[in-house]
């Protein structure tokens, strides 16, 4: 399984390399192509770091701006996918940091948009999954646990979603991140631990 | 709790991830089978992280791409160039990038204005700036003439007065003199006197005897520039810039503003500077109560 797991990424990876030097020829539909390739999980990215769908909105369009200015720099040492991440890891911090940011962003406006509790599946209810008591149900554990990741710290944040939201490895984080092993380690189990200790009752 | 629970919470993570070493993950494994409080905190992680792993993707809005590709068609110059410099990948300081620009503008402004528009820009004050002429450069304001014609320049903007006229005028400079004059007051002047200076008090002429035998004599640049302080100051004008030749240290150059009722004594006054190499412009009818710029180039001694 694993394997075929490594052999995916291998082929993705060729295909992403296909995509960059054809772009670098100066092909520019080759971008798109890498854009829709990858919208949706650089959009589920900062839509989990930042907890706002349209400051994700934003930020997922400033990662593509700045990686269609940087992709004819790409050297190929790296695969593009951590090269992407890497970028919106960072966009989303310097996000969290910006005083503009740090000025429109309120207690009121992390209660999530409809958008963001569209993810949450509800599951294991009595009422069964879909039917309104569960939806609601599942919208709140939603919203406590997102308000529950914006009030990590970025680091701790950055790798709880690269991990157990989005499933990355923790080579893949480390090479992102650049965090060594045992930092990603240490910062994944606190991160964890703190959740557990803010939702972990209601779950 | 046991005495060993807190080392092993601390590993439940790794635990989960199965990240710890087969020694450490059965010594994680035989605890969680005899303590109920870890084995409570391992179950509650867990579900935390299999809640996690189950948070559906949200498909990016529809529109995401047409955007991004929007903004790239708008990006303007001043982001490309900034991406371009990338001070932040080279580690540039934008503070050192905007001292840099200061300092390039500095030399520019420099460079760029003669010393004598400088120094009226350095020296602001009550709305007049100070007009400080060089004496090395400007012979005509010798000690005898302290009192020099032109000492201030009224800041454009502190007047208000329409822009005056503006007339270029080319003269050759004459250089030389036939004659050993001496100057006499003008109420004993008599027939055969030339007229060749004034001061502002009075008229002054120079006699000059036709019968002794005179060598031709050149005139020094300090004689030129006090000759154009006289005219400047006979016809109230104000002398904003006055530039000499390097080379020979006559006056090349000159810029001076004056009334434009004064304008025809000026050019009758240039008579004893030199030859004016056009016939002089008129002033347009009605511009009497305004004045003239004047902008004059002195030819350079051969």
């Amino acid at each position: 399984m694993n394997d075929k797991l490594d052999n995916s990424k291998s082929q993705d990876q060729k295909d992403d390399f296909t995509l960059i030097r054809a772009f670098q020829r100066g092909e520019k539909a080759s971008f798109d192509a890498l854009v829709l390739r990858y919208k949706d999980r650089i959009f589920n990215l900062c839509l989990r770091f930042l907890g706002d769908y349209h400051e994700a909105e934003d930020t997922t369009q400033d990662v593509f701006l700045k990686t269609y200015n940087s992709l004819k720099r790409f050297r190929f040492e790296s695969s593009f996918f951590t090269w992407l991440y890497r970028i919106a890891v960072n966009s989303c911090k310097n996000k969290v940091k910006s005083l503009e940011y740090r000025f429109r962003k309120t207690d009121a406006r992390i209660g999530l948009s409809d958008e963001i509790f569209d993810g949450f599946q509800s599951e294991h209810r009595e009422d069964g999954p879909g039917s309104p008591a569960s939806d609601l149900e599942s919208k709140e554990i939603m919203n406590l646990l997102q308000k529950a990741i914006n009030s990590l710290p970025p680091d701790q944040r950055s790798v709880v979603i690269l991990r157990d939201i989005q499933g990355l490895s923790y080579e893949e984080i480390t090479d992102i991140t650049g965090f060594k092993l045992g930092t990603l380690k240490s910062r994944l189990s606190r991160a964890r631990g703190s959740l557990r200790e803010k939702i972990g009752d209601i779950l | 709790m046991r005495q060993e629970c807190p080392h092993i919470r601390q590993l439940l993570s790794e635990y989960i991830d199965c990240t710890l070493d087969s020694s450490e993950m059965s010594r994680v494994t035989e605890h969680l089978h005899v303590c109920g409080d870890c084995s409570r905190s391992h179950e509650a992680l867990k579900s935390l992280i299999i809640r996690m792993g189950n948070i559906r993707p949200v498909e990016a809005p529809d529109d995401l791409l047409e955007k991004i590709n929007d903004r790239i068609k708008g990006q303007s110059i001043l982001d490309r160039l900034r991406e371009a410099l990338s001070f932040r990948r080279i580690g540039f300081p934008v503070e050192l990038a905007a001292f840099a620009a200061s300092a390039i503008l500095l030399l520019f402004f420099f460079n760029f204005f003669p010393p004598e528009e400088k120094d009226i820009f350095l020296k602001p004050g009550n709305g007049k700036a100070e007009l400080v002429m060089d004496r090395d450069s400007s012979p005509a304001q010798t000690a005898e003439n302290q009192s020099s014609p032109v000492q201030s320049v009224d800041s454009p903007s502190s007047e208000g007065q329409t822009n005056p006229h503006r007339i270029e005028i080319k003269l050759a400079l004459s250089l030389t003199t036939q004659d050993e004059a001496v100057p006499i007051p003008s109420q004993n002047a008599s027939y055969g006197n030339s007229l060749i200076g004034s001061t502002p008090d009075d008229i002054y002429l120079w006699q000059t005897d036709n019968d002794k035998k005179t060598e031709k004599r050149v005139i020094s640049p300090d004689e030129v520039n006090l000759k154009i302080d006289e005219i400047v100051l006979s016809v109230e004008g104000k002398e904003s810039s006055r530039e000499n030749d390097d080379v020979s240290g006559y006056p090349a150059h000159l810029t001076l503003e004056i009334p434009a009722v004064n304008y025809r004594r000026f050019i009758t006054r240039l008579d004893g500077l030199g030859a004016l190499q056009a016939p002089p412009p008129t002033l347009p009818e009605g511009s009497e109560n305004g004045s003239v710029l004047i902008q004059m180039d002195l030819a350079p001694p051969q």
